[in-house]
C-alpha cells in the first residue's frame, strides 16, 4: 500500500520542519498524547445519485408523508383552457398571477387597492392546459412571499413604471403603461392617467419591498404606509383559482411597447 | 493557544482521473482492512519515502511505531432545502439527491470509520412541499435517523418564524450552534448554543456556527427575539474559547455564503481571511458547488479549508482529518523514539 505509507512519510517530513529543537535526546517514555496537531485533511465529495441504494428505514420514514403530500398536491384548484407562459412585455402567465394578486388583495386589504405588481422572476414554471392542481401552485410559486400593500404617490408610481420598463415589462394588474426605449409612458391607473398628487395603493410581495428584486421605489416605502397581509402569494393564487374556476390565457395590452403594434413588429 | 504546525490539504478534484464520488464509493466498496489506502496524498512520491530523523512524530516508513494518530471523518451537507426525495426525472438535477440514499452513504462511512462527525450548515427548511405542509418535522426526523451531530441555522430555517422552528426542535436529535445569533431572548435559547465540543479518540473538536444578516432576507416578524451580531467577532471569540478548551480542530458551520461582489459583506472567504484560527469553514447559503475546498495558508496558524457542497442533498462532503498526538511546549512534537528492533 505505497499510497498511504508514502503519504505519511511526506507529511512526517513536513511536521519535522516545524520542530527546530533537537539534541535533547529522546525521552524515555512516550508522553501521554494530550495535544494533537492536524497532519492532513484530504477532502472529497460524493454525488448522491442512483448508484446509492436508499436506506429502507429512511424510506419508511418518508413514505407516509409522501403519501399524504401526494393526496394534498393532487387537489384540483381550477382549469386552464390553454397554456399560460410568461413573456415580455406581457405574458398570459404574468397577467394571471397579477390579476389573482389584485383580486385577492382587494378582498383582504382594509382599504382600496388600485394596482398590483409582482416580479416575473418569481413565476417559476408555466401553467399547462388542463386541470390546475395544488402541485402546480407550488411549482409556479414555491417561495414563501407574503402579500404587502404599499401606499405610493403618483410620482412614485411613475418612477416605478420606469423601473418596470427598464426590466422590459413585468406582471401588472389594475394599471397600464407603454414602454418607450427606457421609460414608461402613458401610465394609467384604473383607466385614468396617473395623478402625481394622489396616493395609490399597490399590492405586491414583501420580498420586493424588503430589499429583494431591483425596484428601488418599493424599498422607499415607509413602514407606516405598508399593510402586510398575512397571506402567501401562492395562497392568493390558490384562492383565486378556487373562486374563478376556469381561467383562459389572455393578453390585453396592459403593458405594451409605445406606438402599439407597429413598434412591436419592428422588434 | 495551541497551534497546528502542519496541515496537508488536498481536494480530490486535483488528483488526475479521480472524481470524488468514485473515490468515496470505491472506499465504501472496498473491504475495511485497508482504510484510506487511496486517500489523496499529493503528488506521486517515492514509495516509502525518506526515513525521518529520530526526533519528531513517531512514524516509521513500515508502519507506526506508536499508534498515535486519530483519523476523524467529517461529513457535511448544506442547504438541503427539504429535498427528501431525489430531484424529479424531468427537471434540472434529475435523479440526484434523496435523503434515504444519503443515509446509506453516511452509514457505510460510519461502518468503515471509527470517528465520524456529521454536520449541516443550515437551510434545512424550505424548497419542497414537505416543508410547506409539515413544517420541517420530516427533515429533522430524517436527519436524526441519519445521525447528524451538529447543524447551524440558515435564513430559511426561520421561514415559519422563531416559533415555527422552536416547535420542530423536539424532532431534532442533534445540536444547533450559532455564535453570532443572539437567541437569549427567544424560545431557541435552550437549544441553540454558540459552540459545542466533541471528543474523538482523545482529540477535542470544537464546532461553532455563524448565521447570515437577517436584513432583506428574514422578515423582522420571523426572527423576533433573535438578533444578528458581527460574525467575525463571534468567530474570534469562539476560536479563543474552543482553543482554550483544548480543541485541536475548530470547525465553523457557516451560513454566511461563499463569496460576494461586495467585499464588505461577510462571507466564508472573508471569514477565512479575517479569522485565520479556524481550521474548517463548512459553508452554505450561496448553494456553491466546490469540487474541492479552497485552501488558505494562514502561516503560523496552519491552514484553513473552506468547503461547500451545493444544495438539495445532491452531494455529501467529506474531509478526513488525521491528527498526530504530540506533547510538550509550543506544541512541538517532542516525543522521540528509540532505535530498537521495532525498526528491523
Amino acid at each position: 500500500m505505497p499510497g498511504l505509507r508514502s503519504c505519511l512519510s511526506l507529511l512526517a517530513a513536513g511536521v519535522l520542519a516545524g520542530c527546530a529543537e533537537g539534541g535533547q535526546g529522546p525521552p524515555a517514555d512516550v508522553p501521554e498524547p494530550s495535544v494533537f496537531t492536524i497532519r492532513e485533511a484530504p477532502a472529497a465529495f460524493t454525488e448522491v445519485g442512483d448508484s446509492v441504494a436508499p436506506a429502507a428505514d429512511i424510506e419508511a420514514l418518508i413514505a407516509p408523508y409522501r403519501a399524504q403530500l401526494g393526496e394534498q398536491l393532487a387537489e384540483v384548484l381550477g382549469h386552464a383552457t390553454g397554456e399560460f407562459v410568461k413573456d415580455d412585455p406581457e405574458g398570459a402567465l404574468d397577467n394571471l398571477v397579477a390579476d389573482a394578486l389584485l383580486h385577492m388583495a382587494r378582498q383582504w386589504s382594509r382599504d382600496t387597492v388600485h394596482a398590483a405588481l409582482i416580479n416575473e422572476g418569481g413565476l417559476r414554471v408555466p401553467v399547462a392546459e388542463g386541470p390546475i392542481l395544488m402541485r402546480h401552485a407550488y411549482e409556479l410559486l414555491p417561495f414563501e412571499n407574503f402579500v404587502t400593500v404599499l401606499s405610493l404617490s403618483g410620482v412614485q408610481m411613475e418612477r416605478l413604471a420606469d423601473e418596470i420598463a427598464a426590466a422590459g415589462g413585468e406582471p401588472i394588474a389594475g394599471w397600464t403603461m407603454e414602454l418607450d426605449s427606457v421609460d414608461a409612458v402613458g401610465v394609467r391607473v384604473g383607466g385614468d392617467p396617473v395623478d402625481p398628487d394622489r396616493v395609490y395603493r399597490l399590492a405586491t410581495v414583501d420580498y420586493l419591498v424588503n430589499g429583494g428584486g431591483t425596484w428601488s421605489v418599493l424599498w422607499e416605502a415607509e413602514e407606516a404606509s405598508r399593510e402586510d397581509l398575512d397571506i402567501l402569494i401562492r395562497d392568493v393564487f390558490v384562492a383565486y383559482l378556487q373562486e374563478v374556476g376556469t381561467v383562459t390565457p389572455t393578453l390585453d395590452g396592459r403593458i405594451r411597447p409605445a406606438g402599439g403594434a407597429d413598434r412591436e413588429d419592428d422588434r | 493557544m495551541k497551534r497546528r504546525e502542519f496541515v496537508r490539504a488536498l481536494g480530490l478534484g486535483g488528483v488526475a482521473g479521480l472524481a470524488g464520488a468514485d473515490a468515496l464509493a470505491a472506499e465504501i466498496a472496498r473491504p475495511p482492512e485497508l482504510p484510506g489506502r487511496d486517500l489523496p496524498c499529493g503528488p506521486p512520491i517515492e514509495p516509502y519515502g525518506p526515513l525521518v530523523d529520530s526526533y519528531g512524530p513517531l512514524i516509521d516508513p513500515r508502519g507506526p511505531l506508536v499508534d498515535d494518530s486519530v483519523r476523524l471523518v467529517v461529513l457535511h451537507t448544506n442547504d438541503t432545502h427539504s429535498r427528501m426525495d431525489p430531484f424529479p426525472p424531468d427537471g434540472p438535477f434529475a435523479g440526484l439527491g434523496g435523503a434515504a440514499r444519503r443515509a446509506t452513504l453516511i452509514r457505510r462511512v460510519r461502518e468503515a470509520n471509527e470517528h465520524v462527525l456529521l454536520l449541516d450548515s443550515g437551510d434545512i427548511f424550505q424548497g419542497t412541499p414537505y416543508f410547506n405542509f409539515f413544517g420541517g418535522e420530516l427533515e429533522f426526523r430524517a436527519m436524526t435517523a441519519m445521525g447528524y451531530d451538529v447543524a447551524t441555522l440558515g435564513n430559511h430555517d426561520f421561514d415559519n418564524g422563531v416559533e415555527g422552528l422552536a416547535r420542530m426542535l423536539p424532532e431534532a436529535g442533534f445540536d444547533f450552534v450559532s455564535a453570532n445569533y443572539d437567541v437569549s431572548a427567544s424560545s431557541l435559547a435552550e437549544r441553540v448554543q454558540p459552540w459545542t465540543v466533541r471528543e474523538f479518540g482523545g482529540v477535542r473538536v470544537g464546532i461553532f456556527g455563524l448565521g447570515i444578516a437577517f436584513e432583506k432576507l428574514v422578515l423582522a416578524s420571523l426572527h423576533r427575539g433573535v438578533e444578528y451580531t458581527d460574525p467575525f467577532a463571534a468567530a474570534r471569540a469562539s476560536c479563543q474559547e474552543l482553543r482554550n478548551q483544548g480543541c485541536a480542530l475548530v470547525i465553523c458551520l457557516s451560513h454566511l455564503g461563499y463569496e460576494y461582489a461586495d467585499p464588505s459583506r461577510p462571507s466564508d472567504l472573508s471569514l477565512a481571511e479575517a479569522v485565520p484560527d479556524i481550521d474548517l469553514v463548512l459553508g452554505g447559503h450561496t448553494h456553491t458547488f466546490l469540487d474541492q475546498p479552497d485552501t488558505f495558508d494562514q502561516g503560523q496558524t496552519g491552514f484553513t479549508l473552506v468547503n461547500q457542497v451545493g444544495w438539495g442533498g445532491m452531494r455529501l462532503g467529506r474531509i478526513d482529518v488525521t491528527f498526530d498526538a504530540s506533547g510538550g511546549a509550543n506544541n512541538h512534537a517532542t516525543a522521540g523514539y528509540e532505535i530498537d528492533d521495532r525498526l528491523d
